[in-house]
């Protein structure tokens, strides 16, 4: 019995031991899920990803804004980097005016991610961009012109689901209806030169725009149906495409014309299809008589 | 034999005066609610006329009634099929203008003028819109106000009377006209029952009045089309529609229906016919030239032990067999054989019977002496040669077989010889006997016609059963708490939608 006390207590706080860490587990999964253990990857790599790689890279050249390569160095302050991504446009100290001269006014504000995810993404970028690799994508081929256009048609679907461009888009002088009129005509030089393929930076920049829209509408959209990296090639290099060809002058508004010669045939087919229908009889008698 | 009892009528149109006090009884118990101001569950119709709605007979128009379909019945304006297509949108409804649009006048207008040269008038209002309405056309225009030109010689029975006929119709010395009072048949076989895609019309089992349950109707209105006399009509007002309904809170409490029991030429008679329910679509299938007698052959004789016991069998109530055994409908239509279903030929079975009139022939003075048609001796006249053409009224009750209606006036010219030659004698009585045994008719018979059509007595012309309402509430409630909580008005308002 002696001997056996030892083992008995040590298996009792063995049991003891498991059953609180049972009961914690749960919440321990939760906090890992929250804060990864420093070291393994850092802090601000998936939200730089997903809100800053569409337009910047870190040592990978200038796409649709600044590389972020020596930014520590760079900006006045880390204050002010901070107060910048939350409101972009109304930051306009010399250092903003200088960046805003050189790429624009078009930085999104960054407010909604918040200070914790704000910070990591300093913290992230200060640090040089560990563990951000950016892959290379191959170059376009002519055929990928063609499939571009198919998917964006929609007479190719996307691979993950997500809606064909031309649902919401539409190129000037693609189809006889033309596409969607949720978002603007993209691609087609026309009157100006705000096509798609040049408003987004050209090919690096449409690229990014693709692969991780940063547009409200698409941005949600596309959140859980991502284009594949193919897709994002084949459309980049159809957007390009279009965008060196002249579109056609605007010309007549065809769906207006294609709506009215429709109802004239529905009303037409309608009225053959309940031919036998019931007319008015007294008026018919009374009319037919005067 | 399956034994049912069905409440049928005879409207005998010699005695039609045509004064619309039924339509007002009606209206006045019935449809005078917002919504049902254009109904008429009985209205007086103008023949020759187009009626109403206008031209309601034309059923290549208005496709009411059945058609028979390689071996089966099946309904022209709609089925279990068709109907999907056009549940949202009906095609075949008349129109309110195929009705007439109701109006009453803006009496006020003659109290409130101010004073001036000419007399106030009352401008016409719709009592559908409220607005000020030029009157086009009305429920009895035809008798009215209506240009026969365009009404009578349209009317849908013309169409196999010859041109000359036609032309004679129209010629002012020969202008000739009977009234059809009309209200709903409470056919055995009803098409507006069929129709329902909402199981709201049903045929009451003990009485076969066809009745429209205001709780069930969705207004999907495929009786109005179905209905080849068009006597259901939907209600805009509650989204329901209406029909006749024989009156059955008085035929419960032992009164005669209000358009019966005010009916000034005393032309109506009430009564049951007892008929075999198992034969009803077999005899619905008949050839058109078949469908008269077919359907007097559904009509079982309540005196005959077999029937009797086999109405026992199916529960019928003592009272119900011998008031049916004392039916002046039965006598009518079984008996004496001079009374007609109305275009039975819709194949709904009307149950509602006419006995048709001995029209007027064309008369003439030759030497200042007076002559009615051919022979002038005859005190009545030869009804071949009366104004309206037999081919008319064949067309009307006999699915164009003139020999029918032939058999019935024969009968009824027959009545008149005889009993002219028994109470005024300037007819011999040989003459009259004669025409007796044309007319296939005895001096009994005869006689019996004679009292039930100029003598009866109230209760000789409505033999209303005992509708036992007891035994049918019993089964969901007790009767006497039933008695107590109905009052009088809709206990519970028609409402549009569920």
């Amino acid at each position: 019995m002696n001997r056996m006390l030892p083992h008995l207590l040590l298996l009792f706080a063995v049991a003891s031991l498991a059953c609180v860490f049972l009961a914690f587990e749960g919440r321990e999964a939760n906090a890992q899920a929250a804060e990864p253990p420093a070291g393994t990857k850092a802090a601000g790599l998936d939200p730089f990803k997903t809100s800053c790689a569409p337009c910047h890279t870190i040592g990978g050249g200038k796409l649709v804004g600044p590389d972020l390569a020596g930014l520590k160095d760079r900006v006045p302050s880390r204050e002010w980097l901070l107060a910048f991504l939350k409101n972009p446009a109304g930051t306009n100290d010399d250092y903003a005016k200088k960046v805003k001269a050189e790429f624009g006014d078009t930085m999104p504000a960054q407010a909604a991610l918040g200070d914790n995810v704000l910070n990591d993404l300093i913290d992230f970028m200060f640090a040089g961009g560990p563990g951000l690799t950016v892959k290379k994508l191959r170059g376009a081929t002519p055929e990928d012109i063609d499939l571009g256009r198919r998917l964006f048609t929609g007479e190719a679907r996307l691979a993950n689901g997500g809606p064909s461009c031309i649902s919401c888009h539409s190129i000037i002088g693609l189809t006889g209806l033309g596409g969607g009129t949720l978002a603007a005509t993209v691609g087609a030089k026309h009157t100006d030169l705000s096509n798609a393929f040049n408003r987004n930076g050209g090919e690096a920049g449409l690229r990014a725009s693709l692969a991780s829209p940063q547009f409200l509408v698409m941005k949600q959209v596309f959140a859980d149906k991502p284009m594949t990296e193919e897709e994002v090639i084949a459309l980049t290099a159809y957007l390009g495409d279009v965008s060196k060809t002249t579109a056609p002058p605007p010309g007549r508004d065809y769906f207006v014309i294609y709506g009215i010669v429709g109802a004239i045939a529905l009303l037409i087919a309608l009225d053959l299809i309940w031919i036998r229908r019931f007319r008015n009889v007294r008026k018919t008698l009374v009319g037919g008589s005067k | 034999m399956n034994v049912r009892a069905q409440v049928s009528m005879v409207f005998h149109l010699d005695k039609c005066i045509g004064c619309h006090t039924c339509s007002i009884a009606c209206k006045n118990i019935w449809t005078d609610r917002k919504g049902t101001e254009y109904m008429w569950f009985n209205n007086v119709e103008t023949k020759p006329g187009t009626g109403y709605p206008t031209q309601w007979e034309d059923q290549s128009k208005y496709r009411g009634g059945w058609e028979v379909k390689g071996d089966r019945l099946r309904l022209k304006s709609t089925g279990k099929g068709r109907i999907i297509t056009n549940i949202f949108h009906n095609p075949h409804l008349p129109t309110m203008d195929d009705y007439y649009e109701p109006w009453t006048y803006k009496y006020e207008d003659l109290f409130n003028a101010p004073a001036g040269t000419d007399q106030p008038t009352a401008l016409p209002i719709s009592k559908v819109t409220g607005e000020y309405i030029d009157i086009e056309s009305g429920p009895n225009w035809d008798d009215d106000l209506g240009g026969s030109n365009i009404y009578a010689a349209n009317d849908p029975n013309l169409k196999d009377v010859s041109e000359e006929q036609r032309q004679q119709l129209q010629a002012v010395e020969r202008l000739v006209f009977f009234y059809f009072p009309r209200i709903c048949n409470h056919c055995l076989n009803p098409a507006c029952v069929a129709s329902c895609p909402s199981g709201a019309l049903y045929k009451r089992g003990e009485d076969g009045i066809v009745l429209i349950n205001q709780k069930r109707c969705r207004a999907w209105r495929s009786c109005v089309a179905a209905c080849p006399y068009k006597k259901t009509y939907y209600n805009w007002s509650t989204g329901k529609s209406e029909k006749c309904l024989l009156c059955y809170p008085r035929l419960e409490t032992g009164q005669a229906p209000a358009c019966f029991h005010s009916c000034v030429g005393r032309i109506r008679y009430l009564g049951l016919l007892l008929y075999d329910a198992d034969r009803i679509d077999e005899i619905a299938k008949l050839p058109p030239e078949k469908l008269v007698e077919g359907q007097r052959d559904l009509i079982l004789d309540p005196n005959d032990p077999n029937v009797i016991a086999a109405a026992r069998k199916a529960g019928m109530p003592e009272q119900v067999i011998e008031f049916a055994q004392r039916s002046p409908v039965y006598q009518f239509v079984k008996v004496w054989k001079i009374a007609l279903p109305p275009h039975i030929e819709y194949r709904t079975l009307p149950m509602l019977y006419y006995v048709p009139p001995l029209l007027p022939v064309l008369g003439s003075t030759a030497n200042q002496v007076y002559e009615n048609g051919v022979d002038a001796k005859a005190i009545f006249h030869a009804f071949d040669q009366q104004r309206v053409p037999m081919g008319y009224l064949a067309s009307l009750f006999s699915v164009g077989d003139e020999a029918k209606i032939r058999y019935v006036l024969r009968k009824l010219v027959a009545v008149r010889t005889f009993k002219r030659a028994e109470t005024v004698g300037d007819i011999p009585m040989a003459v009259a006997l004669e025409a007796l045994k044309l007319a296939d008719t005895t001096e009994a018979e005869v006689e019996d016609i004679y009292r039930m059509t100029s003598l009866p007595t109230f209760a000789q012309r409505f033999v209303i059963p005992p509708m036992h309402r007891e035994e049918a509430i019993e089964a969901f409630k007790d009767p006497q708490d039933h008695k107590r909580e109905v009052g009088f008005g809709f206990t519970a308002s028609p409402k549009r939608g569920l």
